[in-house]
């Protein structure tokens, strides 16, 4: 934020907010407080047209100084905050967006959502966030388990497939990252803290059981992010495409085409990624996922009923 | 910004916002402190204007009476430059400060900053102090993100290398994919639309030309999302990334045990082949008969394969 943009933001901020600390100022506006006694300084000398005494702002400079609080009056030119430029409103937009497909009741979001865009006259945001949510049944009931506090039965499917499994845990946050929606909870059986992906848990009973709150960690891992293999393939320039599609750590030109790094999540992952790309993969790194995904052709033309 | 110059500016600001008839340059050169005593008035003051211009304010021409060959002059329009009323409900609020703490980095956090603080001065705080178990979070790692993002707003060309490529595109949308941000738009050279991962970008972004260089078509959500045209009726037994977007189909025929009929659509004939054969032995083609070869093909081809 520019001086001069502080300056026009800081004239309405200071009006609502009469007596107000300078170091509550310096953290809102993220300057020194020093910097923001600076900004008063200014604003002593600006005001309507004339520069006589009561066409100037009154700032209560020497009170600034002495014991932190700070007093404007006289400041009705600039006592409106502007008007939210696009990039302002764009961002809560998709911030809110993000929020919506987390909570069980949304019509709180919805409501501001709709007031924001009116106050950038209809503009769709140039923004876009796309989150995996799951069910929303699963979802409602997850955010009142986490508002009543109480224990929840999970039916979940580990890696998304495959049979389900049961576990009773302790929810304590909703978290959106990374294009996932994921609970963060306690497993009582692990002893442990969880993040399972919403749009793999198939079922969320809450149970007749309060839950002690506990300090749930800042950060728990991301899908990837605790991924310690990686997969390089070479592509053939027709098998671009996965380096766009997919999460990769480093793509390079080689004589072939690309020779790719992902994140390797699972052997089956890369399994399949290999199976997606068909005569387009040209080497691959792990030998155990290539032979997987050969077992799997296999398996598959079986279904057809070749040999 | 030296402090006169933020004083001079703001003088100026206030000026022009006050007045209901246009203002001619020399009016402003006589009203507002700091003109007179400045040597090269014209230059200062373009200067000045450009600043306002900057923060998204909106300077007016005219002249106040035509007939007498009146000289143009400036006001700022107070119901364009104010933040119009707005009022949130208690619950708007909550989600509003859900929203406040979702993008981290990057100049959209930096956008939410400011526009909460303005929402603040107009007496619309958002609720930090009730907030639930939700943590909204749009990680953005990718360091073009700012530059494009600004481009975006500003509808500038961009140019950036990209597979040891130079390119040059007109951003329309940036939007985040499975965790990944991507930038669609119109790349000048080929004329053509295309999309580019941000991390897949090499080195700097940079913003060339003027600002509102271009128009984004009203179509981009469809070029972001192609619509599906091909299809297949494909049996499916635990598939979840091919029964997500699938609708059930009737089927007449025989189906595999423990399978059932799906319809599974896609943009292009490859990519339909190319998801079905990433499911492996849990997606059988039923029809076209067309893709139910190309897949049996590409799953010989696999089974065969030499990595």
């Amino acid at each position: 934020m520019s001086e001069l943009e502080r300056l026009v933001d800081l004239v309405p901020f200071l009006k609502a907010r009469p007596g107000i600390r300078v170091e509550e100022v310096a953290e809102a506006f993220g300057v020194t407080p020093k910097r923001i006694l600076a900004d008063l300084a200014i604003l002593q000398f600006v005001g309507l047209p004339g520069g006589l005494y009561g066409d100037l702002f009154d700032v209560d400079i020497d009170g600034a100084r002495s014991d932190g609080h700070i007093f404007v009056r006289n400041v009705d030119a600039l006592g409106r905050p502007m008007r939210l430029t696009h990039d302002q409103v764009a961002s809560l937009i998709v911030a809110l967006q993000v929020v919506m497909e987390m909570g069980g009741d949304d019509s709180a979001a919805k409501s501001a959502l709709a007031k924001l865009k009116e106050l950038s006259l209809g503009a769709e945001p140039p923004v876009s966030v796309a989150v995996q949510s799951g069910d929303a049944e699963v979802r409602a009931a997850l955010n009142s388990a986490l508002e009543e506090r109480r224990a929840v039965r999970l039916t979940y499917r580990p890696g998304g497939r495959g049979a389900t499994r049961t576990a009773i845990v302790e929810p304590a946050r909703l978290r959106a990252d990374s294009g996932y929606v994921y609970l963060d909870a306690w497993s009582r059986e692990r002893a442990a803290w969880r993040s399972y992906r919403l749009e793999r848990i198939v079922r969320a009973e809450t149970l007749d059981e309060p839950v002690a709150p506990r300090e749930v960690p800042e950060q728990l891992d991301s899908w990837f992010g605790d991924v310690t293999h990686t997969l390089t393939v070479v592509v053939r320039p027709r098998g671009r495409w996965c380096a766009d599609y997919h999460p990769t750590t480093q793509v390079r030109e080689v004589d072939e085409g690309l020779e790719i790094t992902f994140p390797l999540v699972s052997d089956e992952w890369g399994a399949r990624l290999l199976l997606s790309l068909g005569e387009d993969a040209v080497r691959v790194s792990n030998a155990d996922v290539a032979e997987l995904a050969r077992s799997l052709a296999r398996a598959a033309l079986e279904q057809y009923g070749r040999p | 910004m030296a402090a006169a110059k933020s004083e001079r500016v703001l003088n100026l600001l206030i000026a022009l916002l006050t007045t209901k008839r246009f203002l001619t340059k020399h009016e402003l050169r006589e009203m507002v402190e700091g003109y007179r005593e400045s040597g090269s008035f014209d230059r200062t003051f373009e200067r000045d204007k450009k600043e306002l211009r900057d923060l998204g304010i909106e300077i007016e021409t005219g002249s106040n009476d035509r007939d007498l060959n009146e000289e143009d002059g400036y006001r700022i329009n107070r119901g364009t430059f104010e933040l119009p009323p707005v009022e949130f409900t208690a619950e708007e609020l909550v989600s509003i400060g859900l929203a406040a703490h979702t993008w981290q980095t990057s100049v959209s956090a930096q956008a939410t900053t400011d526009a909460l603080l303005r929402l603040s001065a107009a007496g619309a705080a958002p609720d930090l102090a009730h907030l639930p178990p939700i943590r909204a979070q749009i990680p953005v790692a990718e360091p073009s993100f700012d530059v494009i993002y600004e481009a975006l707003f500003q509808r500038r060309a961009i140019t950036f290398t990209h597979d040891g490529r130079t390119r040059r595109l007109e951003p329309w949308r940036l939007y985040q994919r499975r965790g990944q941000w991507l930038v669609i738009g119109r790349d000048l050279d080929r004329d053509a639309t295309r999309r580019f991962k941000l991390n897949r970008i090499e080195g700097e972004v940079e913003a060339v030309g003027p600002a509102g260089a271009y128009d984004v078509p009203a179509d981009v959500d469809t070029q972001i999302e192609p619509p599906t045209t091909v299809s297949a009726v494909v049996a499916l037994r635990d598939a979840p990334e091919l029964a997500a977007g699938a609708a059930p189909a009737e089927w007449d025929g025989p189906l595999p045990e423990g399978f059932t009929a799906h319809e599974v659509s896609h943009v292009t004939d490859a990519m339909l082949v190319a998801e079905i054969c990433a499911a492996g032995p849990e997606a059988v083609v039923l029809a076209p008969e067309s893709i139910r070869d190309a897949v049996v093909a590409r799953l010989e081809t696999l089974s065969r394969s030499a990595w």
